[in-house]
């Protein structure tokens, strides 16, 4: 099946009653998601996990993928009316977003973000539609020494590019690849680390991970600054109409930041975060209206919020061409096909097209969905903002427990929220990244596999890891990526040299 | 209002000497799981590979915190704003350990009452009310609508 042939049959799955309504329930609980603070992408998906396994995997997977654009375009909003991020992804919007609300634009930049955050996501999507198909053949040729360094390699890079200090991403990391090792060991059957728990058996579980970190850490930020919260202005309907002259201005940091997202979405890292910075970054550098950013400037909304769209959508390909998730909300959806029996990767366009293609013309139909009904929706999501804290925090926290408990019925996970809150918490207070340690958990397994069937394959020995042409061009990449840093700072001590950082000091 | 700060240098050495200390009981553990040979590697290969990162992270960040100037600080909360979030700790660690013996519904709407007086200056009556709304929808969309098999009560006389 040939790309045309793929997205159209995509397509007649997309345009099922079931998956339509997957991906409309998905894009407007995403939307609701980003609005909210105090519930990013991450723990929102998290929450909701347990409940698309009574859905089939297509249905399930479309409305996770609905969720994670819906957030993206959800966090922009907050970002513009009352310049508080509703994920990491939108920091940058609140720079020129909430300036140009000041000055009475807050309805023609909502537009402006809806549209570019159409037009990212959609070209993004065909990009999807073109590489992945021909990432999966590369990955036909990959073997365990190439999957370990695509794993291994992927999760080192995923750590250091996230943002902040050496320490800050790899100790994260490592506490991630130590709870990967918990529980009932893959092919031997040897416990591992449970302590005599039976439930700790089946493994540390992601669910009470990821909304522990993201979830209840988050809330427990909101409840310790609850006095210094901003409650928007109304937007009227009238008022969403941007001018000519926005709309010309936000055509050219359109595409750029559709080409910079849909790359940055294929790398490890928090891809729409980078994204957005990366093409704020661009912006400052290359467009006519450059003085103007950080004063309210629409080229500082357009350009990074239809990045992070695109990056949110391109981080599809390495989970469904490879099956190597490359950020804590693809990670969840690893999770999510391994619960329904569908093992992502270069096989899984052969093994499961219904899910690989059909998830693929979801996004199309997803974004379309986003744009018909945010914009008329917008007055809905700010009176969302007007929730007092007393209302929605006790929801979420219900809820957070109801999603934990049902993966498993297990009391152990409810009562792990806390303990992995705390640890959060104590985490973000000293700025380490969080999203390493959700990674880290998911790729563990994934890399014990490959390196004990390397070692098994290659008689044990280990030159196999280093001495294939394309775990070399991947470890050459990884070290590349690396030193980058380290030069720049040595350039920068040496020679005076300096060159400005494109990742932020948090992603977070 | 946050105000008071601790020494990050401090906080650092503590965490990277916690993780030291962390990794050298799981590769204590990790030892004593079989390692196997280097062609049929055992249960205890990665592991222990697993500590050595673990203990490398936890050197790096007590690098970074003998490195970090004395003067660096991180933010804490004091006041109200520790006393909230520290009672919104204590009452997670009463929900989650009440919701096994009381069911899920009761365990959550005496969540939401208290947290609600401690959000908020609502009356006890108002905060009962609306937690009593906010149970009764969720225990309806998700227990009874989508069968979600949440403790029920437990306590038996």
């Amino acid at each position: 099946m040939d790309s045309l042939d793929g997205i159209l049959y995509g397509l007649s799955v997309a345009f099922t009653f079931n998956n339509l309504l997957a991906a409309l329930v998905g894009a407007l609980a995403g939307t609701l998601i980003g609005v909210l603070p105090g519930l990013g992408p991450t723990a929102g998906i998290a929450m909701i996990l347990p409940l698309s396994y009574s859905l089939d995997p297509t249905s399930g997977l479309i409305m996770m993928a609905g969720m994670f654009y819906g957030a993206m375009y959800g966090g922009s909003t907050t970002a513009i009316l009352v310049n508080m991020p509703g994920e990491s992804a939108s920091v940058i919007t609140c720079l020129d977003g909430y300036k140009l609300t000041k000055k009475g634009r807050a309805g023609a930049v909502l537009t402006i973000v809806a549209a570019g955050s159409f037009i990212g996501g959609v070209i993004s999507v065909i990009g999807v539609m073109l590489f992945a198909p021909a990432l999966a053949e590369v990955g036909l040729l990959f073997g365990p020494a190439e999957f370990f360094a695509l794993t291994a390699g992927g999760l080192l890079l995923f750590s250091r590019i996230s943002g902040g200090s050496l320490a800050a991403g790899i100790f994260p990391m490592a506490i991630g690849l130590m709870l990967s090792t918990v529980g009932q060991e893959a092919v031997t059957g040897q416990d591992r680390f449970t302590f005599g728990l039976a439930d700790l058996t089946l493994g540390v579980e992601l669910v009470a991970l990821v909304v522990g970190l993201y979830g209840i850490a988050e809330i427990m930020s909101v409840v310790e600054t609850l006095q210094k919260q901003v409650k928007p202005l109304p937007v009227k309907l009238r008022d969403m109409f941007p001018s000519r002259q926005e709309w010309s201005r936000s055509a050219a940091p359109f595409g750029r930041g559709t080409i910079l997202g849909f790359i940055f979405g294929l790398l490890p890292g928090p891809s729409a975060t980078l994204a957005s910075f990366a093409a704020y970054r661009l912006e400052k550098g290359v467009s006519k209206y450059k003085h103007e950013l950080g004063e309210g400037a629409i080229e500082g909304v357009a350009g990074p919020e239809t990045a992070n769209n695109a990056a949110a959508t391109s981080s599809m390909v390495p989970l469904l061409a490879l099956g190597i998730p490359f950020g804590p909300v693809t990670a969840l959806m690893l999770a999510a096909m391994m619960v329904h029996g569908v093992q992502p990767g270069p096989m899984m366009m052969t093994a499961h097209p219904q899910v690989f293609w059909g998830v693929i013309a979801s996004m199309l139909v997803g974004n379309v969905m986003l744009v018909i009904l945010n914009v008329p929706l917008v007055s809905v999501w700010v009176s969302l903002l007007r929730v007092p804290n007393h209302i929605f925090l006790p929801i979420i926290l219900m809820m957070a427990s109801i999603g934990c408990y049902s993966v498993r019925n297990s009391m152990l996970d409810v009562a792990m929220l806390l303990v992995v809150a705390l640890i959060g918490y104590i985490l973000r207070k000293l700025e380490f990244q969080l999203a390493p340690m959700v990674v880290g958990l998911v790729l563990g397994p994934l890399i014990e596999k490959h390196l004990r069937e390397g070692l098994f394959m290659s008689l044990g020995e280990i030159s196999v890891f280093y001495t294939s042409p394309i775990a070399i061009v991947i470890w050459a990449l990884v070290i590349v990526v690396l030193l980058l840093e380290p030069l720049r700072q040595l350039a920068a001590r040496m020679f005076g040299i300096k060159i400005k950082k494109i990742i932020p000091e948090s992603s977070e | 209002m946050t105000g008071h700060s601790i020494s990050k240098r401090t906080a650092y050495l503590s965490t990277g000497g916690l993780g030291i200390l962390l990794s050298a009981g799981y590769l204590a553990l990790a030892t004593q799981l079989p390692l196997g040979e280097m062609d049929a590697p055992g249960a205890g290969l990665f592991p222990v590979l697993v500590g050595a990162i673990m203990c490398f992270a936890s050197l790096a960040t007590v690098w970074e915190g003998w490195k970090t100037p004395r003067t660096d600080g991180i933010e804490l909360p004091v006041g109200q704003d520790r006393t909230r979030l520290f009672k919104l700790i204590v009452l997670l660690a009463l929900y989650f350990t009440a919701m096994p013996w009381l069911g899920y519904s009761l365990s959550s709407w005496a969540f939401a009452l208290l947290l609600m007086r401690l959000l908020s200056t609502l009356s006890w009556w108002r905060c009962g009310a609306y937690a009593a709304l906010m149970t009764g929808v969720i225990y309806f969309c998700f227990i009874y609508l989508l069968k979600v098999p949440m403790p029920s009560f437990a306590i038996s006389f």
